[in-house]
């Protein structure tokens, strides 16, 4: 059976992703993680304002994975 | 809002106060030669030097006015017509050129305000900046003046020195202040740091929180406010000193002394004119004071020695000492005991918990003791009026030859002993004793309450106690 669509997956994955990413950059010597993570941190909080926008205009209740 | 989205609000919270934390934590946390350490501030880590001068024309009789922070501010006489600024700035920045490059911006602001040259820098409009609040930077700044050129320095975080001026006007904290051969008055304030006034011509008036004051050669008045700092001072003029915390030294005042200390002893030598001393908590010691005396010290000790005038004492928990005053003499003591020599003028004493012993002393003397004893020697013929009282204590006057006086002695419960030659005793009952030598004169009355009287002649006693 197809898994149903989800936002929050897809928003956790690319969190995820941009964090192994970010880590790995930071190990091969080409960025201050601390730095970044210090600049960004708060775009999770815009990018959960903007889900949450989002689901509402679309009027559409958020499915949650595995449920 | 459900509790799973309010549990994820608090995470996502949690994890932006982490990295914030980490990230003050590890701007201030450095590794080095001594280990790991917490560093504070914007002054550490690799520091540049980088120089800068400039030279204002001014007119004659121009004043200085100096503004800086983070620096040392220095001011000396060079030649007239003209100010010589130099500016050595300190970068603190991870690379020279990074350095450098702050450095360059920063610059000596001088500007002539009629007749007053006003001396600076940029350093506001750079910490104005974002990357200026991050940046640590000294500016120190020397200055060469005119001679004769009135002074004014406000500075902070930095030490600031001020030689052969007109006048000096100096506020200062963090570092030390020290202001040599000023001609005029000088005007002194600082924090957190020792202050230094060395030759003044005119009045000082210098306020210091927590530092170490020094003067001397000080032509003018001078007044001094300390708190937190042992304050001493050498060759003024009229003095007036209030202390806080910490010990007052004073030697060689012209005119007047007065200290108001609190909190720590005082000790003061070659007063000419009067001296009053006032505090707690340690000893008050004063010699060779060309007028009056008055000390008033609790919790501690009283010294008085040459006093050309007379001496007025009050204290607590603690001796009073007096030696060779030449003015009459006043002391209530409370829990302290009396010794006094060389008295010139009498005495009028108060004491309790421990003896009087006044001896050699001229004049009308009064003593009353609270659980002590009295011991008088007078220095020459008895002529004046003594009275003097004890309680648990005995009582105890030595009478020279020459003597004049008519005596009434009590000991009740005690004994009365006369032992003095030409001495006659006109009544004798259980305790009370009277009489009179050289044909009467002057009124001796002593007083025992559980104790004795002993009256006995001077050269006896000195055979007895050589």
């Amino acid at each position: 059976m197809a898994t149903p669509f989800s936002i929050e997956r897809i928003v956790i994955g690319f969190g995820l992703l941009g964090l192994g990413v970010l880590w790995m950059l930071a190990n091969a010597g080409r960025l201050d993680l601390l730095s970044a993570l210090r600049t960004w941190w708060p775009m999770l909080l815009v990018l959960w304002g903007a889900l949450e926008l989002a689901q509402t205009l679309l009027g559409r209740p958020t499915r949650r994975g595995g449920s | 809002m459900k509790a799973s989205k309010i549990g994820l609000l608090i995470l996502v919270l949690g994890f932006g106060g982490a990295i914030e934390t980490a990230w003050s934590v590890r701007r201030n946390i450095g590794f080095g030669p001594q280990g790991c350490r917490v560093l504070a501030g914007r002054f550490y880590g690799p520091s540049f030097t980088f120089d800068a001068d400039r030279t204002q024309p001014v007119p004659a009789g121009a004043a200085i006015e100096v503004v800086n922070a983070f620096g040392g501010v220095t001011v000396r006489a060079g030649e007239p017509g003209q100010v010589r600024i130099a500016l050595r700035k300190v970068v603190f920045r991870p690379t020279e050129e990074q350095a450098r490059a702050f450095a360059d911006e920063v610059r000596i602001d001088a500007t002539l305000d009629g007749n007053v040259l006003r001396v600076g820098t940029n350093r506001d409009e750079l910490e104005n900046r974002s990357e200026g609040r991050e940046v640590g930077f000294e500016t120190h700044l020397e200055l060469t003046v005119p001679p004769a050129t009135a002074v004014t320095v406000r500075n902070e975080h930095g030490r600031v020195e001020v030689a052969d001026a007109a006048s000096a006007d100096v506020t200062g904290s963090f570092d030390a202040v020290r202001v040599e051969r000023i001609a005029g008055a000088a005007r002194l304030q600082s924090r957190h740091g020792d202050v230094l006034a060395d030759g003044v011509g005119g009045d000082l008036s210098l306020v210091a929180r927590h530092g170490r004051v020094e003067l001397q050669d000080v032509k003018g008045r001078a007044t001094v406010d300390s708190e937190h700092g042992d304050v001493s001072a050498a060759r003024t003029g009229p003095l007036v000193i209030r202390a806080s915390f910490g010990d007052v030294g004073v030697e060689g005042v012209r005119g007047d002394l007065e200290v108001h200390s609190q909190h720590g002893p005082v000790t003061a030598r070659d007063v000419s004119g009067a001296a009053t001393i006032e505090g707690s908590f340690g000893d008050a010691r004063v010699e060779k004071v060309g007028a009056d005396a008055r000390v008033q010290f609790s919790h501690g000790g009283i010294d008085a020695e040459d006093v050309v005038g007379g001496v007025s004492a009050e204290g607590s928990f603690g001796d009073v000492t007096l030696a060779r005053v030449g003015g009459p003499v006043q002391v209530k003591v409370v829990h302290g005991g009396v010794k006094a020599r060389a008295l010139e003028k009498g005495a009028r004493v108060e004491a309790s918990g421990e003896d009087v012993v006044i001896d050699s002393f001229r004049g009308e003397v009064r003593v009353e003791v609270e659980r002590g004893g009295v011991g008088l020697v007078p220095a020459g013929a008895l002529t004046d009026p003594v009275w003097a009282s004890a309680s648990h204590g005995a009582v105890r006057l030595e009478v020279p030859a020459g003597s004049r006086f008519v005596l009434d002695a009590a000991a009740q419960p005690g004994e009365v002993a006369v032992d003095v030659p030409g001495l006659v005793l006109t009544s004798t009952t259980a305790g009370v004793t009277k009489g009179e030598m050289g044909g009467g004169g002057a009124s001796v009355h002593l007083q025992a309450r559980h104790g004795d009287v002993r009256v006995q002649a001077a050269t006896a006693a000195t055979a007895k106690n050589p």
